[in-house]
């Protein structure tokens, strides 16, 4: 994930060029393995534990180590050992870009600097982009001082889904309030219960469609009921790892079927509510939600 | 193996459903996007199994589970729930719900559970 901040950088700054960081994310992609895969190569675990965790890890928001230590079949210097082995994020990054000849390792460290210094990050900022891990990243992100618990929580969730089910190649900006923009299509969801939360992701056609083709299965090419269905399914999917993680901590929560909007909308809100745009590699998708307070999309 | 209903407001969701059931050599004798359809389509279908999603338009799946045990108080009901909502759950056991499978679907998990109903 840090390539996809850092490679972000060097594009805007003209010092790569877009299909260079399209290169780079895509070897970095196929050269990273799973956790459960080096666990199961490693002899730590086998298959069927990998499996079991796999299974578990589909109903709830954990991740793989985590899961498997809960289960008693790894410790937790175990998982350590096997994410050192599966390489820090920017450890992956830096070597694909010297491997490729794009930029030499004191290139890399001095725009890695200036990098910190246009975005504005701290040290252990900097470091959490370096580490790939979502959850130290998403707060980064998240500065809003009104922000409360649930909304922090929704948003890592939704986070942690995209990476999980989309797209690994995932970059955040920083969460907004929502002024009115213009979706060109999206879907929508609402809770209800002990709070009430909109919910929706909005965006282009090629974002929305990869979202439908990679969570659906198919290679959806229009922007239809079928492909907005599976966006849906996403959306929903995505809350109800929400709603079993708010029910550990006894909110209660209940879905309302969620909502298709195949035309281009107006997505505005008269309370406050918040906006996070999110690019899966390179192609943009809001992603709205607010506590206690309804969304217009008209 | 199970004739089965499928009642699923999302499509996607039951092209899955249908895709893992059908390829372990059940039968799909239909599918609804409701409550409603779903329960019309279980009086005229009869199948061995229903699959009931919790959350749907129209009539969710608690509501047609009620409907189609007043009619079949032997019909075997799996729900499907996209998330652990504890009182929709306890609501689902009191209408007689045989067992519950998860969204994202864990195709060994489904078939155990299918399974376990047909056996039951």
């Amino acid at each position: 994930m840090f390539g996809s901040y850092f490679g972000h950088y060097l594009t805007e700054q003209g010092i790569i060029t877009a299909d260079q960081m399209t290169e780079v994310m895509q070897a970095q992609k196929s050269a990273r393995v799973k956790v459960g895969l080096l666990a199961v190569a490693s002899g730590l675990l086998t298959e069927q534990q990998a499996d079991k965790i796999n299974m578990l890890q589909q109903k709830m928001d954990k991740r793989f180590g985590d899961i498997a230590v809960e289960q008693g079949y790894l410790t937790e210097e175990q998982v350590q050992e096997l994410l050192d082995k599966q390489g820090e994020d920017y450890s992956t990054f830096v070597q694909t870009m010297v491997d490729k000849g794009i930029m030499t390792l004191s290139e890399l460290t001095e725009k890695v600097e200036e990098f910190k210094e246009a975005g504005g990050y701290s040290d252990a900022e900097l470091e959490a982009l370096k580490s790939g891990d979502i959850d130290r990243i998403v707060p980064i992100f998240m500065k809003e001082p009104a922000l409360s618990r649930l909304h922090k929580e929704y948003a890592a969730v939704v986070m942690r889904s995209i990476l999980r089910f989309i797209d690994t190649d995932i970059r955040m900006e920083h969460i907004e309030k929502l002024k009115p923009f213009q979706g060109i299509c999206g879907v929508e969801q609402k809770m209800f219960g002990d709070q009430m939360l909109y919910t929706g992701i909005f965006g282009d056609k090629p974002a929305i469609l990869d979202i439908a083709s990679t969570f659906g299965g198919e290679d959806f090419t229009e922007v239809n009921a079928e492909s907005l269905d599976a966006v849906a399914e996403f959306l929903n999917v995505n809350n109800g790892l929400y709603v079993t993680a708010m029910s550990g901590e006894w909110i209660e929560l209940d879905l309302e079927p969620p909502m298709m909007y195949p035309e281009q909308k107006t997505i505005s809100s008269e309370g406050i509510a918040y906006r996070i745009q999110v690019y899966l590699s390179g192609k943009k998708v809001n992603i709205v939600f607010s506590l206690n307070t309804d969304v217009s999309v008209d | 193996m199970a004739k089965i209903l499928i009642v699923d407001d999302s499509l996607t969701s039951r092209k899955i459903l249908k895709g893992i059931l059908e390829t372990a050599g059940h039968e799909i004798v239909g599918e609804a996007p409701d409550g409603v359809q779903g329960v019309d389509l279980y009086k005229k279908l009869q199948p061995d199994i229903v699959t009931l999603d919790i959350t749907m338009p129209v009539m969710d799946g608690i509501g047609a589970l009620k409907e189609i045990r007043d009619v079949d108080p032997d019909a075997k009901a799996i729900m499907v729930t996209a998330a652990g909502q504890k009182s929709k759950m306890v609501e689902a056991v009191k209408y007689g719900a045989a067992e519950f499978v998860a969204k994202p679907f864990d195709e060994d998990q489904l078939l155990e559970v299918v399974h376990r109903v047909v056996e039951g």
